[in-house]
């Protein structure tokens, strides 16, 4: 499908939000929290690179839909290209989502992770459940979220590594003061890790958002597949949420 | 314009269809195409035991192309015909089950478990996976054993028997021959090539199998050379399959002898790619004057 780019701007050193006008209103229906996205990342019509990279549907807006990128490597680079008013090649929405139906919710992401939790959060809260975002980072200039958590009011912990901004500390500090509620977290392998044994050892359902290589982000390259205690699991349709009970990592 | 063609018995709506192990089992794509353009989709690669696969990481991009070592990763041919069969029939494709074993009694076994399974209309060997030990690439880089084992599922099988090609051999010409002369109904050409990368810092290879077939636009001449000396040897259909992502690609297979064509990594970064690619055959047959997708085939002027 290809969409027209309302926005690509720059947030910060390395991240950017790109956003592309759907006007599909069954697609839009469809957008679940938690849910991702395959993007073309060449402007032109290109083999290289060959795949569209895997993007956590960051927020719907109307008809607008937003993702958080930091720059990587070649692929994310080449999405920096894109001007407002192009068109760019995107699949969605993909994956499962997180679970609804529970009342008190602490998101925890860990850098561009937010891209993976933060349209749950507004979501949820907006919907009356009791939210909470733990957000970390390196330093204040890379806490490239921080306009849009507070444009929705989102109850708010910050924890930056080097105490520019918030707490100091990582964002796995603030776990303990939440037992009461589910964890849903996003961001990088260690981060996980820790929060999955946290959330193990003090026995809170917790469940995280992956994000592995992808190449066709449907199920049928069987290439993004993910360790589970009931063996692999294609992070692009078993996932990118699941239980942390469940993986393996 | 009709794009119909009858190979092995058996009628087409068009010649282009989706290559085992880059469209699942179709109906993964089914929020995303038209379905009902596709020609045929060659299934995933069955086994007669499900298989886990290996470990990731499993695929891994290069310079217009990819590798992947999934390894084999299926449900099991049972599993296939109990539960996803009877899901595919509402559509209009034909379905080409893709089989392979670690010994000729797997095979055998897989090919037989089809033959009561209507909805399936021909089998396709894969004797090339570079990415299993066992995985048939045995058979397929030796003539004899690639020989004794089309004969064996030959016997097995009710169906039609189309044997997937390894481009990993010195000679694909003789290995060709040998499946031809054992009772191949068709065959197909290529399966991916054998390759590997490096991560520089981690010094260790990319891929968790160290090994992993090279696929996409990146093999397509490749593919078109060995469609060309293949379709030149046999008398047998040759189905075309090495990086197609546009309907010129598919064009150059049917001129280099392909009968039709398989469409595979490109399904991975445009789902359309099928639909577009039959789009554009039709107006090229127009174009050129064609009348029927058999004149094109190996109509190359040298």
């Amino acid at each position: 499908m290809n969409f027209k780019v309302i926005e690509n701007k720059k947030l910060s050193k390395k991240d950017f939000v790109l956003s592309v006008e759907v006007d599909e209103e069954s697609l839009l229906k469809r957008i679940k929290p938690g849910q991702f996205a395959m993007i073309g990342v060449s402007p032109t019509q290109s083999f290289d690179p060959l795949l569209k990279r895997p993007l956590g549907i960051f927020n719907v807006e109307k008809n607008v839909v937003s993702f958080i990128y930091r720059v990587y490597g070649r692929g994310t680079k080449l999405l920096t290209n894109f001007k407002q008013g192009e068109e760019i090649s995107v699949l969605l929405p993909l994956g499962n989502s997180i679970p609804e139906q529970f009342d008190k919710y602490l998101f925890i992401a860990g850098g561009v992770g937010i891209g993976g939790v933060f349209l749950a959060a507004k979501t949820f809260l907006q919907a009356g459940k009791d939210v909470h975002l733990l957000y970390g980072e390196k330093n204040r200039e890379n806490l490239s979220a921080l306009a849009f958590i507070e444009k929705y009011k989102i109850p708010l912990t910050v924890f930056t590594e080097d105490g520019s901004y918030g707490k100091k500390g990582f964002v796995t500090d603030g776990l303990t003061e939440f037992t009461d509620r589910v964890w849903v977290a996003c961001g990088p392998i260690p981060m996980l890790k820790a929060v999955k044994e946290l959330s193990e050892r003090l026995g809170v359902k917790c469940f995280l958002s992956l994000d592995t290589r992808m190449a066709c982000g449907v199920g049928a390259c069987l290439g993004c597949v993910v360790k589970t205690v009931n063996g692999y699991k294609r992070c692009c349709v078993e996932g990118p949420i699941f239980d942390a009970t469940e993986v393996l990592l | 314009m009709n794009l119909e063609v009858e190979l092995f018995g058996v009628k087409f709506k068009n010649p282009v269809w989706t290559a085992s192990g880059t469209f699942g089992f179709g109906i993964e794509y089914k929020d995303f195409v038209d379905l009902n353009k596709i020609g045929a989709v060659c299934v995933k690669g069955l086994s007669i035991n499900p298989r886990e696969g290996n470990e990731p990481p499993r695929i891994w991009e290069t310079p217009c192309g990819m590798l992947n070592a999934i390894g084999l990763q299926n449900p099991g041919v049972e599993y296939f015909v109990e539960k996803i069969l009877p899901q595919l029939s509402s559509y209009e494709f034909k379905v080409i089950a893709n089989i392979y074993g670690s010994t000729v009694d797997e095979y055998i076994a897989v090919a037989k478990t089809l033959n009561s399974a209507e909805g399936v209309c021909a089998i396709e060997l894969n004797i090339s996976c570079p990415n299993v030990k066992k995985g048939g690439l045995a058979f397929g880089v030796d003539p004899v054993e690639a020989a004794r084992l089309t004969e064996a599922v030959k016997k097995a099988s009710d169906k039609p028997v189309i044997v997937k090609l390894s481009p990993n051999v010195t000679d694909i010409v003789e290995i060709a021959k040998a499946v031809e002369s054992a009772g191949a109904d068709a065959l197909s050409a290529i399966n991916t090539l054998m390759g590997m990368a490096i991560d520089i810092y981690k010094r260790k290879p990319k891929l968790k199998n160290r090994f992993g077939g090279l696929s996409g636009p990146a093999i397509k001449p490749i593919a078109v050379r060995m469609v060309y000396q293949v379709s030149k040897a046999v008398s047998i259909p040759v189905i075309g399959i090495g990086g197609i992502s546009t309907w010129q690609d598919a064009v150059e297979f049917f001129l280099a002898g392909a009968s039709a064509v398989q469409v595979g990594t490109a399904n991975f970064f445009n789902p359309k790619a099928v639909e577009e690619i039959v789009n554009g055959i039709e107006s090229y047959m127009e174009e050129m004057g064609y009348s029927s997708v058999k004149d094109m085939v190996g109509d190359l002027r040298e």
